[in-house]
Protein backbone atom coordinates (compact mmCIF):
# COMPACT_ATOMS: atom_id res chain seq x y z
CA UNK A 1 0.00 0.00 0.00
CA UNK A 2 2.81 2.28 0.94
CA UNK A 3 4.75 1.48 -2.20
CA UNK A 4 1.22 2.35 -4.76
CA UNK A 5 1.09 5.75 -2.52
CA UNK A 6 4.78 6.68 -2.81
CA UNK A 7 4.61 5.78 -6.62
CA UNK A 8 1.13 7.75 -6.88
CA UNK A 9 2.90 11.00 -5.35
CA UNK A 10 5.79 10.45 -7.21
CA UNK A 11 3.67 10.45 -10.37
CA UNK A 12 1.97 13.29 -9.61
CA UNK A 13 5.00 15.33 -8.96
CA UNK A 14 6.07 14.40 -12.03
CA UNK A 15 3.45 15.25 -13.60
CA UNK A 16 3.27 18.84 -12.30
CA UNK A 17 6.36 19.52 -12.96
CA UNK A 18 5.74 19.18 -16.87
CA UNK A 19 2.50 21.55 -16.61
CA UNK A 20 3.96 23.84 -14.58
CA UNK A 21 7.06 24.46 -17.39
CA UNK A 22 3.78 23.70 -19.87
CA UNK A 23 1.99 26.74 -18.17
CA UNK A 24 4.97 28.96 -17.58
CA UNK A 25 6.24 28.36 -21.62
CA UNK A 26 2.49 29.31 -22.55
CA UNK A 27 3.48 32.79 -20.41
CA UNK A 28 6.34 33.35 -22.43
CA UNK A 29 8.68 32.71 -19.22
CA UNK A 30 11.42 30.97 -20.85
CA UNK A 31 13.92 31.07 -19.33
CA UNK A 32 12.40 29.80 -16.23
CA UNK A 33 11.15 27.02 -18.14
CA UNK A 34 15.06 26.22 -19.24
CA UNK A 35 16.29 26.51 -15.67
CA UNK A 36 13.95 24.53 -14.40
CA UNK A 37 13.86 21.53 -17.00
CA UNK A 38 17.22 21.89 -16.05
CA UNK A 39 16.98 21.04 -12.40
CA UNK A 40 14.53 17.77 -13.01
CA UNK A 41 16.07 16.68 -16.51
CA UNK A 42 17.43 13.53 -14.76
CA UNK A 43 14.02 12.62 -13.59
CA UNK A 44 12.38 13.23 -16.72
CA UNK A 45 15.23 11.71 -19.00
CA UNK A 46 13.36 9.77 -20.64
CA UNK A 47 10.38 12.04 -21.33
CA UNK A 48 10.46 13.15 -24.90
CA UNK A 49 7.58 15.45 -24.17
CA UNK A 50 9.69 16.99 -21.64
CA UNK A 51 13.02 17.04 -23.20
CA UNK A 52 11.36 19.46 -26.16
CA UNK A 53 9.54 21.66 -24.09
CA UNK A 54 13.19 22.28 -22.42
CA UNK A 55 15.13 22.36 -25.48
CA UNK A 56 12.78 25.34 -26.91
CA UNK A 57 12.64 26.95 -23.38
CA UNK A 58 16.48 26.91 -23.60
CA UNK A 59 16.80 28.51 -27.79
CA UNK A 60 14.04 31.00 -27.00
CA UNK A 61 16.22 32.23 -24.13
CA UNK A 62 19.35 32.02 -25.75
CA UNK A 63 20.94 29.06 -23.48
CA UNK A 64 21.79 27.42 -26.97
CA UNK A 65 24.44 25.17 -25.41
CA UNK A 66 22.09 23.40 -23.30
CA UNK A 67 20.61 22.35 -26.48
CA UNK A 68 23.33 19.62 -27.11
CA UNK A 69 21.62 17.04 -24.45
CA UNK A 70 18.43 17.18 -25.86
CA UNK A 71 19.72 16.47 -29.61
CA UNK A 72 21.39 13.51 -28.50
CA UNK A 73 18.21 12.61 -26.33
CA UNK A 74 15.44 13.16 -28.64
CA UNK A 75 15.23 10.37 -31.36
CA UNK A 76 12.41 7.27 -30.45
CA UNK A 77 9.78 9.69 -32.58
CA UNK A 78 9.68 11.40 -36.17
CA UNK A 79 8.82 14.43 -34.21
CA UNK A 80 11.17 14.53 -31.93
CA UNK A 81 14.33 13.64 -34.58
CA UNK A 82 12.85 16.53 -36.64
CA UNK A 83 13.56 18.37 -33.43
CA UNK A 84 17.03 17.03 -32.76
CA UNK A 85 17.99 18.35 -36.16
CA UNK A 86 16.52 21.81 -35.97
CA UNK A 87 18.97 22.04 -32.71
CA UNK A 88 21.81 20.39 -33.72
CA UNK A 89 22.00 22.70 -36.90
CA UNK A 90 21.41 26.30 -34.44
CA UNK A 91 23.64 24.58 -31.82
CA UNK A 92 26.56 23.87 -34.85
CA UNK A 93 25.93 27.55 -36.75
CA UNK A 94 26.33 29.20 -32.78
CA UNK A 95 29.84 27.36 -32.84
CA UNK A 96 31.24 28.44 -36.08
CA UNK A 97 29.78 31.78 -36.15
CA UNK A 98 31.68 32.21 -33.09
CA UNK A 99 35.07 30.36 -34.26
CA UNK A 100 34.82 32.68 -37.19
CA UNK A 101 34.25 35.94 -35.15
CA UNK A 102 37.06 35.01 -32.84
CA UNK A 103 39.86 33.63 -35.14
CA UNK A 104 38.76 34.69 -38.60
CA UNK A 105 37.48 31.24 -39.65
CA UNK A 106 36.31 31.40 -43.19
CA UNK A 107 32.56 30.60 -43.49
CA UNK A 108 31.78 31.24 -47.24
CA UNK A 109 33.10 28.02 -48.38
CA UNK A 110 30.05 25.91 -45.74
CA UNK A 111 26.80 25.09 -47.18
CA UNK A 112 24.54 24.66 -44.18
CA UNK A 113 20.91 23.43 -43.55
CA UNK A 114 19.22 27.32 -42.25
CA UNK A 115 16.78 27.81 -40.07
CA UNK A 116 14.26 30.24 -39.13
CA UNK A 117 16.30 31.02 -35.62
CA UNK A 118 17.96 34.85 -35.77
CA UNK A 119 21.19 33.02 -35.01
CA UNK A 120 20.32 31.28 -38.40
CA UNK A 121 19.30 34.17 -40.21
CA UNK A 122 22.96 36.04 -39.24
CA UNK A 123 24.84 33.08 -40.13
CA UNK A 124 23.78 33.09 -43.50
CA UNK A 125 24.26 36.75 -44.03
CA UNK A 126 27.54 36.40 -42.30
CA UNK A 127 28.87 33.19 -44.76
CA UNK A 128 27.68 35.31 -47.73
CA UNK A 129 30.47 37.86 -46.62
CA UNK A 130 33.52 35.64 -48.22
CA UNK A 131 37.16 35.92 -46.81
CA UNK A 132 37.53 39.22 -45.16
CA UNK A 133 39.38 41.07 -42.59
CA UNK A 134 37.89 41.14 -39.23
CA UNK A 135 35.58 44.44 -38.26
CA UNK A 136 34.39 45.96 -35.14
CA UNK A 137 30.34 45.02 -36.02
CA UNK A 138 28.43 43.93 -38.87
CA UNK A 139 25.34 45.01 -39.64
CA UNK A 140 23.07 42.81 -41.80
CA UNK A 141 19.91 43.70 -43.28
CA UNK A 142 17.21 41.26 -43.50
CA UNK A 143 16.20 39.57 -46.45
CA UNK A 144 12.70 39.99 -46.44
CA UNK A 145 12.10 42.65 -44.01
CA UNK A 146 14.10 46.16 -45.07
CA UNK A 147 13.34 47.69 -41.63
CA UNK A 148 15.00 44.75 -40.09
CA UNK A 149 18.56 44.46 -39.21
CA UNK A 150 20.98 42.77 -37.57
CA UNK A 151 24.25 44.23 -35.57
CA UNK A 152 26.71 41.20 -34.69
CA UNK A 153 29.58 41.93 -32.53
CA UNK A 154 31.64 40.88 -29.87
CA UNK A 155 32.09 41.43 -26.64
CA UNK A 156 35.13 42.08 -24.74
CA UNK A 157 35.55 40.39 -21.70
CA UNK A 158 38.73 39.34 -19.63
CA UNK A 159 38.06 35.89 -19.49
CA UNK A 160 35.56 34.96 -22.27
CA UNK A 161 34.53 36.86 -25.06
CA UNK A 162 30.60 36.86 -25.91
CA UNK A 163 29.08 37.18 -29.25
CA UNK A 164 26.30 39.46 -29.42
CA UNK A 165 23.31 40.05 -31.98
CA UNK A 166 21.32 43.30 -31.81
CA UNK A 167 17.81 42.90 -33.79
CA UNK A 168 16.69 46.41 -34.53
CA UNK A 169 13.26 47.81 -36.41
CA UNK A 170 13.47 51.20 -37.44
CA UNK A 171 16.71 51.94 -35.06
CA UNK A 172 14.56 51.19 -32.57
CA UNK A 173 16.15 47.78 -30.41
CA UNK A 174 13.66 44.88 -30.14
CA UNK A 175 16.11 42.10 -29.15
CA UNK A 176 19.86 41.53 -27.33
CA UNK A 177 20.62 38.04 -28.03
CA UNK A 178 24.31 37.53 -26.26
CA UNK A 179 25.75 34.10 -27.36
CA UNK A 180 29.20 32.51 -25.71
CA UNK B 1 76.33 -41.01 -4.20
CA UNK B 2 73.60 -38.40 -5.74
CA UNK B 3 73.32 -38.58 -9.79
CA UNK B 4 73.56 -35.82 -10.96
CA UNK B 5 72.71 -36.26 -14.41
CA UNK B 6 69.80 -37.83 -13.75
CA UNK B 7 69.04 -35.11 -11.48
CA UNK B 8 69.78 -32.41 -14.08
CA UNK B 9 67.76 -34.09 -16.57
CA UNK B 10 64.77 -34.16 -14.53
CA UNK B 11 65.10 -31.02 -13.59
CA UNK B 12 65.02 -29.57 -17.35
CA UNK B 13 62.00 -31.38 -17.93
CA UNK B 14 60.62 -30.08 -14.74
CA UNK B 15 61.46 -26.38 -16.22
CA UNK B 16 59.76 -26.95 -19.75
CA UNK B 17 56.48 -28.23 -18.58
CA UNK B 18 56.55 -24.45 -16.62
CA UNK B 19 57.06 -22.98 -19.56
CA UNK B 20 54.32 -24.70 -21.49
CA UNK B 21 51.28 -22.73 -20.31
CA UNK B 22 53.31 -19.57 -21.34
CA UNK B 23 53.93 -20.87 -24.59
CA UNK B 24 50.32 -22.43 -25.27
CA UNK B 25 48.83 -18.53 -24.15
CA UNK B 26 51.86 -17.12 -26.75
CA UNK B 27 50.88 -19.51 -29.59
CA UNK B 28 47.26 -18.68 -29.32
CA UNK B 29 47.55 -15.31 -28.98
CA UNK B 30 49.50 -14.76 -32.15
CA UNK B 31 46.64 -16.85 -34.09
CA UNK B 32 44.21 -15.10 -33.17
CA UNK B 33 46.19 -12.06 -34.22
CA UNK B 34 46.94 -13.55 -37.42
CA UNK B 35 43.07 -14.82 -37.88
CA UNK B 36 41.84 -11.34 -36.96
CA UNK B 37 44.64 -9.83 -39.10
CA UNK B 38 43.46 -11.33 -42.17
CA UNK B 39 39.41 -11.05 -41.31
CA UNK B 40 39.94 -7.10 -41.44
CA UNK B 41 42.14 -7.05 -44.64
CA UNK B 42 39.30 -8.71 -46.45
CA UNK B 43 36.49 -6.58 -45.36
CA UNK B 44 38.89 -3.61 -46.77
CA UNK B 45 39.58 -5.33 -49.69
CA UNK B 46 35.97 -5.52 -50.47
CA UNK B 47 34.75 -1.87 -49.16
CA UNK B 48 38.22 -0.79 -51.64
CA UNK B 49 36.25 -2.90 -54.60
CA UNK B 50 33.19 -1.32 -53.78
CA UNK B 51 34.26 1.98 -53.59
CA UNK B 52 36.01 1.50 -57.00
CA UNK B 53 33.21 0.06 -58.64
CA UNK B 54 31.00 3.28 -57.70
CA UNK B 55 34.07 5.76 -58.53
CA UNK B 56 33.50 3.95 -61.98
CA UNK B 57 29.57 4.51 -62.16
CA UNK B 58 29.89 7.76 -61.20
CA UNK B 59 32.51 8.33 -64.12
CA UNK B 60 30.44 6.41 -66.56
CA UNK B 61 27.08 8.65 -65.75
CA UNK B 62 29.73 12.01 -66.35
CA UNK B 63 30.30 10.72 -69.29
CA UNK B 64 26.87 9.56 -70.44
CA UNK B 65 25.64 13.21 -68.90
CA UNK B 66 28.45 15.25 -71.25
CA UNK B 67 27.65 12.89 -74.22
CA UNK B 68 23.93 13.97 -73.73
CA UNK B 69 24.92 17.63 -72.97
CA UNK B 70 27.32 17.90 -76.31
CA UNK B 71 24.07 16.21 -78.40
CA UNK B 72 21.88 19.01 -77.35
CA UNK B 73 24.02 21.67 -77.99
CA UNK B 74 25.21 20.45 -81.79
CA UNK B 75 21.79 18.86 -82.40
CA UNK B 76 23.88 16.29 -84.42
CA UNK B 77 22.03 13.41 -86.38
CA UNK B 78 19.46 11.03 -84.61
CA UNK B 79 21.53 8.08 -85.04
CA UNK B 80 23.62 9.31 -81.89
CA UNK B 81 20.26 10.61 -79.92
CA UNK B 82 19.03 6.97 -80.79
CA UNK B 83 22.54 5.55 -79.47
CA UNK B 84 22.38 7.65 -76.36
CA UNK B 85 18.90 6.69 -75.89
CA UNK B 86 19.84 3.20 -75.73
CA UNK B 87 22.65 3.76 -73.01
CA UNK B 88 20.29 5.20 -71.12
CA UNK B 89 17.22 2.70 -71.33
CA UNK B 90 20.24 0.38 -70.32
CA UNK B 91 21.29 1.79 -67.22
CA UNK B 92 17.97 2.81 -65.80
CA UNK B 93 19.26 2.94 -62.02
CA UNK B 94 21.84 5.04 -63.12
CA UNK B 95 19.29 7.81 -64.88
CA UNK B 96 17.96 7.87 -61.68
CA UNK B 97 21.19 9.00 -59.59
CA UNK B 98 21.53 11.59 -62.19
CA UNK B 99 18.05 13.19 -61.32
CA UNK B 100 18.79 12.59 -57.88
CA UNK B 101 22.54 14.57 -57.97
CA UNK B 102 20.30 17.41 -60.21
CA UNK B 103 18.06 17.68 -57.43
CA UNK B 104 21.36 17.68 -54.88
CA UNK B 105 22.60 20.44 -56.78
CA UNK B 106 19.52 22.63 -57.01
CA UNK B 107 18.75 22.32 -53.22
CA UNK B 108 22.78 22.80 -52.33
CA UNK B 109 21.71 26.57 -54.62
CA UNK B 110 19.02 27.02 -51.79
CA UNK B 111 20.12 26.28 -48.28
CA UNK B 112 17.59 23.75 -47.25
CA UNK B 113 15.25 25.46 -44.65
CA UNK B 114 14.63 23.17 -40.85
CA UNK B 115 11.62 24.55 -39.01
CA UNK B 116 10.50 23.06 -35.70
CA UNK B 117 7.60 20.97 -35.16
CA UNK B 118 5.38 21.70 -32.12
CA UNK B 119 2.68 18.94 -32.25
CA UNK B 120 3.97 17.76 -28.91
CA UNK B 121 2.36 20.93 -27.23
CA UNK B 122 -0.92 20.49 -28.62
CA UNK B 123 -1.00 16.99 -27.12
CA UNK B 124 0.04 18.63 -23.77
CA UNK B 125 -2.67 20.94 -24.22
CA UNK B 126 -5.00 18.30 -24.70
CA UNK B 127 -3.47 16.13 -21.97
CA UNK B 128 -3.61 18.90 -19.18
CA UNK B 129 -7.63 19.70 -20.07
CA UNK B 130 -10.35 18.01 -17.66
CA UNK B 131 -13.00 16.27 -19.58
CA UNK B 132 -16.44 17.72 -19.69
CA UNK B 133 -20.13 17.31 -20.34
CA UNK B 134 -23.00 19.25 -21.53
CA UNK B 135 -20.89 22.73 -21.22
CA UNK B 136 -23.23 25.87 -21.92
CA UNK B 137 -21.90 27.44 -24.77
CA UNK B 138 -20.13 30.96 -24.31
CA UNK B 139 -22.70 33.80 -24.34
CA UNK B 140 -22.27 37.14 -25.19
CA UNK B 141 -22.49 38.11 -21.61
CA UNK B 142 -18.67 38.95 -21.85
CA UNK B 143 -18.92 41.86 -23.83
CA UNK B 144 -20.10 43.40 -20.07
CA UNK B 145 -16.21 43.90 -18.78
CA UNK B 146 -15.38 45.68 -22.18
CA UNK B 147 -16.75 48.85 -21.48
CA UNK B 148 -14.60 49.09 -18.07
CA UNK B 149 -11.65 48.13 -19.52
CA UNK B 150 -11.67 50.72 -22.17
CA UNK B 151 -12.78 53.66 -19.93
CA UNK B 152 -9.42 52.60 -17.50
CA UNK B 153 -7.39 52.82 -21.20
CA UNK B 154 -8.99 56.80 -21.36
CA UNK B 155 -10.48 55.66 -24.64
CA UNK B 156 -14.18 57.38 -25.40
CA UNK B 157 -17.06 55.48 -23.69
CA UNK B 158 -19.52 56.32 -26.63
CA UNK B 159 -17.08 55.07 -29.04
CA UNK B 160 -16.60 51.67 -27.84
CA UNK B 161 -20.37 51.05 -26.85
CA UNK B 162 -20.78 51.52 -30.55
CA UNK B 163 -18.29 49.20 -31.13
CA UNK B 164 -20.01 46.25 -29.37
CA UNK B 165 -23.04 47.09 -30.42
CA UNK B 166 -22.50 47.74 -33.93
CA UNK B 167 -22.63 44.42 -35.45
CA UNK B 168 -23.63 42.02 -32.59
CA UNK B 169 -26.51 39.85 -35.25
CA UNK B 170 -23.66 39.43 -37.67
CA UNK B 171 -21.38 36.87 -34.68
CA UNK B 172 -21.89 33.19 -36.16
CA UNK B 173 -20.31 30.85 -34.50
CA UNK B 174 -19.03 28.37 -36.49
CA UNK B 175 -18.38 24.64 -35.36
CA UNK B 176 -15.06 23.72 -35.93
CA UNK B 177 -12.72 20.82 -34.95
CA UNK B 178 -11.12 23.38 -32.65
CA UNK B 179 -14.41 24.85 -31.03
CA UNK B 180 -14.81 21.85 -28.82
CA UNK B 181 -11.13 22.74 -27.59
CA UNK B 182 -11.73 26.17 -27.02
CA UNK B 183 -15.09 25.25 -24.97
CA UNK B 184 -12.58 23.49 -22.65
CA UNK B 185 -10.64 26.34 -22.05
CA UNK B 186 -13.31 28.67 -21.19
CA UNK B 187 -14.60 25.87 -18.59
CA UNK B 188 -11.20 25.73 -17.22
CA UNK B 189 -10.48 29.57 -17.55
CA UNK B 190 -13.37 30.06 -15.36
CA UNK B 191 -12.09 27.55 -12.89
CA UNK B 192 -8.98 29.23 -12.22
CA UNK B 193 -8.86 32.84 -13.95
CA UNK B 194 -5.65 31.89 -15.40
CA UNK B 195 -4.84 34.89 -18.01
CA UNK B 196 -2.67 32.62 -19.84
CA UNK B 197 -6.07 30.72 -21.08
CA UNK B 198 -7.78 33.37 -21.86
CA UNK B 199 -5.22 34.69 -23.97
CA UNK B 200 -4.86 31.49 -25.77
CA UNK B 201 -8.74 31.06 -26.16
CA UNK B 202 -8.65 35.42 -27.63
CA UNK B 203 -6.10 34.25 -29.79
CA UNK B 204 -7.70 31.04 -31.04
CA UNK B 205 -10.83 33.50 -31.73
CA UNK B 206 -8.64 35.36 -33.76
CA UNK B 207 -7.25 33.00 -35.79
CA UNK B 208 -10.76 31.43 -36.78
CA UNK B 209 -12.05 35.08 -37.74
CA UNK B 210 -14.02 35.35 -34.49
CA UNK B 211 -12.64 38.80 -34.12
CA UNK B 212 -15.51 40.31 -31.17
CA UNK B 213 -14.90 37.23 -29.41
CA UNK B 214 -11.32 37.84 -29.56
CA UNK B 215 -11.42 41.33 -28.77
CA UNK B 216 -13.80 40.19 -25.40
CA UNK B 217 -11.12 37.83 -24.51
CA UNK B 218 -8.20 40.06 -25.06
CA UNK B 219 -9.53 42.15 -23.00
CA UNK B 220 -10.31 40.03 -19.92
CA UNK B 221 -6.95 38.87 -20.18
CA UNK B 222 -5.74 42.89 -19.90
CA UNK B 223 -8.05 42.88 -17.03
CA UNK B 224 -5.97 40.14 -15.25
CA UNK B 225 -2.69 41.24 -16.13
CA UNK B 226 -1.93 44.38 -17.94
CA UNK B 227 1.64 43.48 -18.78
CA UNK B 228 0.95 40.81 -21.24
CA UNK B 229 2.14 42.59 -24.86
CA UNK B 230 0.44 39.74 -26.76
CA UNK B 231 -3.00 40.17 -25.24
CA UNK B 232 -2.55 43.87 -26.38
CA UNK B 233 -1.59 42.90 -29.68
CA UNK B 234 -4.66 40.62 -30.18
CA UNK B 235 -6.43 43.45 -28.66
CA UNK B 236 -5.57 45.72 -31.05
CA UNK B 237 -5.80 43.25 -34.13
CA UNK B 238 -8.97 42.11 -33.14
CA UNK B 239 -9.86 46.21 -33.26
CA UNK B 240 -8.79 46.79 -36.69
CA UNK B 241 -10.31 43.73 -37.93
CA UNK B 242 -13.53 44.95 -36.57
CA UNK B 243 -13.12 48.83 -38.66
CA UNK B 244 -11.90 50.41 -35.42
CA UNK B 245 -8.51 51.47 -36.44
CA UNK B 246 -8.07 54.80 -34.46
CA UNK B 247 -9.12 52.92 -31.58
CA UNK B 248 -6.29 50.54 -32.16
CA UNK B 249 -3.64 53.35 -33.26
CA UNK B 250 -5.12 55.09 -29.47
CA UNK B 251 -4.90 51.94 -27.92
CA UNK B 252 -1.70 51.15 -28.68
CA UNK B 253 -0.11 55.01 -28.22
CA UNK B 254 -1.21 54.57 -24.83
CA UNK B 255 0.20 51.16 -24.31
CA UNK B 256 3.76 52.10 -25.74
CA UNK B 257 3.61 54.90 -23.19
CA UNK B 258 3.38 52.92 -20.72
CA UNK B 259 5.54 49.42 -21.18
CA UNK B 260 7.66 50.76 -24.29
CA UNK B 261 6.79 47.42 -25.75
CA UNK B 262 8.88 46.56 -28.98
CA UNK B 263 6.43 44.26 -30.63
CA UNK B 264 3.89 46.77 -29.83
CA UNK B 265 5.66 49.71 -31.32
CA UNK B 266 5.76 47.15 -35.07
CA UNK B 267 2.47 46.64 -34.89
CA UNK B 268 1.86 50.63 -34.75
CA UNK B 269 4.18 50.69 -37.62
CA UNK B 270 2.16 48.32 -39.56
CA UNK B 271 -1.14 49.53 -38.91
CA UNK B 272 -0.09 53.06 -39.74
CA UNK B 273 2.07 51.74 -42.74
CA UNK B 274 -1.22 50.58 -44.06
CA UNK B 275 0.75 47.29 -44.18
CA UNK B 276 -2.04 44.86 -41.56
CA UNK B 277 -5.48 45.89 -42.29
Amino acid sequence: MKTVLILFLALNLYANIKQDMFNLYQNQKYEAVCTMGFDNFNRNSKDEEFISLYAFACLNSDYIDRLAIPVAMLKFSKESRSNSAYFSVILMQKKLLYHALQDNYDLSTLKLPTTDYVLSKVFDLYSKLKEHEPRAFYLFEDENDKKLTYKLYLSKDEKLNKMVIEEFYDTITIKRHVYW
Amino acid sequence: MLNTRDLEERWLKYKIKSYIPYAIIVVSLVVIILITSIFFNANKKEKELALVSEIKQEKQIENTQSVATTVIEKTEPKKIIVEIKKEVTQEVPKTINLASQNNLQKSSDEPFKLSPSLDFMKKMQHSSLPYHQNEPVQQQKSTSPVIEEVQDLGIEENVEIALVEEKPEKITIKRRDSSDDIRHIIKRFKKNNNPALSLFIAKKYYEMGEYHKAYNYALITNEIDRNIDASWIVFTKSLVKLDQKDMAIKTLRKYIENSHSSSAKILLDEILAGKFK
